[in-house]
């Protein structure tokens, strides 16, 4: 419906002003402190696509008399955008420093850097208790929305110094200090890995899937056969959910391995301090958004460390008094973690419709082609387990005695420790000393889990800066 | 009590018993931080500023007001490498040492400004002692006495550390447990504050780590 030319002026009056409301709102978020350039840069575009949008709805209002339907359309399209960015503006609004784990934040970014170098990640918080990510290029999204409404030079100017592949890892807001369950953020970091593998493989399994759909909708139907039509579209449905199912398994699995295979056992027991929150054996259905149930997932994840060699080694030779008392106790918590796979109950729940079930076996055929995936393009990149334990085992003497887990080696004779193996130190005394959280809670153990993420969020921190320190002196000597 | 000269300190910070150990991490550049009988240390990133507008004034006999209105009369602010933190004249922050130090039960330690720094008016530190088997990075208080405002980057030589050693040991028993970044004042915990403070209200709980709300 068009509108009445005064009622349009008033609208297209409202629409400038909303625009020029997300500008004035990002220049303000702008200039908060974040603790790296990637919220500050999100929130510029924002405010720089805004101011574009208004001119350009400047421009569209004098044409209105002349095509009014279709200038209509174009100004409601952009209304409808600038309210969105609007909304998504919330994302650089929490990304400041204060509500962020901020000694993490440019490990992090080194991490993701190491495995997808053209990728660029934005962390903030969020009320849900729940880690999650944008797969999505957010650029790439505003760009495809605004290619159609602006010239392509105008394009180039707005995106001017935004990067490519850009996304937004969430984490729960009141677990900002809890170091140790932020290993999970390398799950979310997994998924643009899963990504890149499901965009890779070949879709053969849709041949499977459908033979096995035919024969089984018409075995159904022997009785009373459907008409040719309907039963084409039953088919097309059944193959469409059973792809669904076999692509939300794969992206999260392939996930876990991924965190695994980055992280070692730190991603595993942070995985599981997630999953023990939860029923470990629902169906992946629209109930529980398709999700693998959590002991298939944990299934896959132990298969991933013991696939990399990741069991916990024999300690090194040391002066501290409970080494061989960590290597033990992580055995003890992956052997515990064993008899929770090991019991298939899971299996039951996914063998109780034949379409998840035709899914995952599907999803099990697959993983060695994952697993080939991963070591080809990131091999090299994964720690090597003798290096993550060797570190690992050295730097808990450290939490033990109060001190951050920042560092290898002794006096002024010392070298920053690797992110992976400072939290795997933190995972190491959390499950050989903390095990028992009644004592904790007493104050029987100190370091507690609060002093604990305190100091491997610091070492993280200081690790990092040591790295770099140690990059620009060797920078200053060329 | 005899301050530890250059090798002693390195001494120290090889001693062979790993739980009495001098730790001082990150020495970032040990040869020109360790100087003759100190050691230079940097300036970390968080800050805690006084809210003026928001507080008309402290009593430390409310306990309880102080606790749950420490967030409302000062906020922690973290400033990244590489920015700048302006401290105006006469102006008070907390800041903290970047380095952590783990003090053995025989060595104790005073921290002092720097006289390359003092000499433009930052005044640095004014409860200088840390006991021995203090675990944490130290807080700094920062005045500019000065006349113009002086900009300060996280990580710059800031203070220093004379350590020394102490007759017999000790173990430390303060509030301050392993922090990280600079800690509020606690002086409304004093347990004879009751004595002194009439009105002084009880004191109910000791908090850890107690932290305000970010901005």
């Amino acid at each position: 419906m068009e509108l009445p030319q005064e009622f349009f002026d008033s609208y297209v009056g409202d629409c400038i002003g909303r625009c020029r409301a997300v500008e004035e709102r990002s220049a303000a978020i702008a200039s908060s402190e974040f603790p790296s350039a990637n919220p500050r840069k999100f929130a510029q575009l924002i405010g720089r696509i805004a101011g574009t949008l208004a001119r350009e709805l400047e421009k569209s209002h004098p044409r209105y008399a002349g095509d009014p339907s279709n200038v209509l359309n174009i100004i409601r399209f952009i209304d409808d955008f600038v309210q969105e960015l609007g909304a998504d503006l919330r994302y650089a609004e929490g990304a400041v420093t204060a509500k962020l784990p901020w000694s993490l934040t440019r490990p992090l970014e080194d991490l993701i850097a190491r495995y997808l170098p053209m990728r660029k990640v934005m962390l903030r918080p969020q009320w849900k208790h729940n880690y999650s990510i944008i797969i999505d290029d957010l650029g790439r999204l505003y760009r495809d929305e605004l290619r159609n409404l602006i010239a392509q030079h105008e394009l180039s100017r707005v995106f001017a110094d935004f990067p490519e592949g850009f996304h937004i890892v969430s984490f729960p807001s009141i677990e900002r200090k809890n170091a140790l369950l932020h290993c999970d953020l390398a799950h979310e970091i997994g998924h643009l890995v899963a990504e890149l593998f499901l965009e890779s493989e070949k879709a053969d399994y849709l041949i499977d899937f459908r033979e096995r759909i035919v024969q089984q909708t018409r075995e159904e139907s022997r009785d009373k056969p459907l008409p040719p039509l309907w039963e084409q579209q039953e088919i097309i449905d059944r193959l469409d959910r059973a792809a669904l199912i076999r692509r939300r398994g794969l992206e999260e699995l392939i996930s876990d391995i991924f965190a695994v295979r980055a992280l070692g056992p730190a991603a595993l027991l942070a995985l599981l301090g997630i999953a023990a929150g939860q029923s470990p054996d629902l169906t992946p259905d629209e109930k529980s958004a398709f999700y693998p149930p959590w002991r298939t997932r944990l299934r896959f994840a132990l298969q991933a460390l013991e696939d990399g060699g990741l069991r916990p080694p024999k300690p090194p030779d040391s002066k501290f008094p409970f080494m061989a008392d960590i290597q033990r106790e992580l055995n003890n918590a992956l052997t515990r973690l064993r008899e929770i796979v090991d019991v298939e109950s899971d299996r039951r729940s996914i063998d109780e419709d034949w379409l998840v079930r035709l899914a995952y076996e599907s999803i099990s055929a697959t993983m060695p082609g994952v697993r080939g995936f991963l070591d080809r393009e990131y091999g090299p990149r994964f720690p090597s387990p003798d290096s993550l334990f060797d570190q690992a085992y050295r730097l808990v003497p450290r939490l033990w005695d109060g001190v951050p887990p920042n560092e290898l080696g002794e006096g002024s004779d010392t070298r920053p420790a690797a992110l992976e193996s400072i939290l795997n130190a933190a995972w190491f005394y959390r499950v050989t000393f903390l095990k028992d959280p009644v004592a904790q809670a007493a104050g029987a153990v100190r370091p507690d889990l609060r002093v604990l993420n305190r100091l491997t969020l610091k070492a993280a921190e200081l690790a990092y800066i040591q790295g770099r320190y140690r990059e620009w002196v060797e920078a200053a000597k060329k | 009590m005899s301050i530890l000269t250059r090798a002693e300190i390195e001494t120290a910070m090889r001693r062979e018993e790993p739980g009495n150990r001098l730790i001082i991490t990150p020495l970032l550049a040990p040869k020109k931080q360790i100087t003759e009988a100190s050691v230079d240390v940097r300036l970390g990133n968080e800050f805690i500023l006084i809210r003026k507008r928001t507080f008309a004034s402290l009593d430390i006999a409310a306990r309880e007001s102080v606790r749950s209105k420490i967030g409302v009369y000062q906020e922690k602010v973290r400033i990244e490498f590489h920015e700048q933190f302006v401290l105006h004249p006469h102006q008070l922050v907390l800041g903290s040492t970047l380095e952590y130090f783990k003090l053995p039960d025989d060595i104790g330690a005073y921290l002092m400004g720097r006289s390359s720094w003092g000499r433009l008016g930052l005044v640095i530190e004014t409860a200088a002692s840390v006991a021995p088997q203090f675990r944490g990075c130290v807080t700094l208080e920062l005045v500019n006495v000065g006349e113009v405002p002086l900009i300060l980057y996280p990580g710059v030589r800031i203070a220093q550390v004379v350590f020394h050693t102490t007759k017999g040991s000790s173990t430390y028993a303060g509030r301050y447990v392993c922090p990280t970044g600079p800690q509020f004042s606690r002086v409304h915990e004093d347990d004879d504050l009751g004595f002194w403070c009439p009105g002084a209200t009880e004191q109910t709980r000791i908090i850890d780590d107690a932290e305000p709300a970010g901005p």
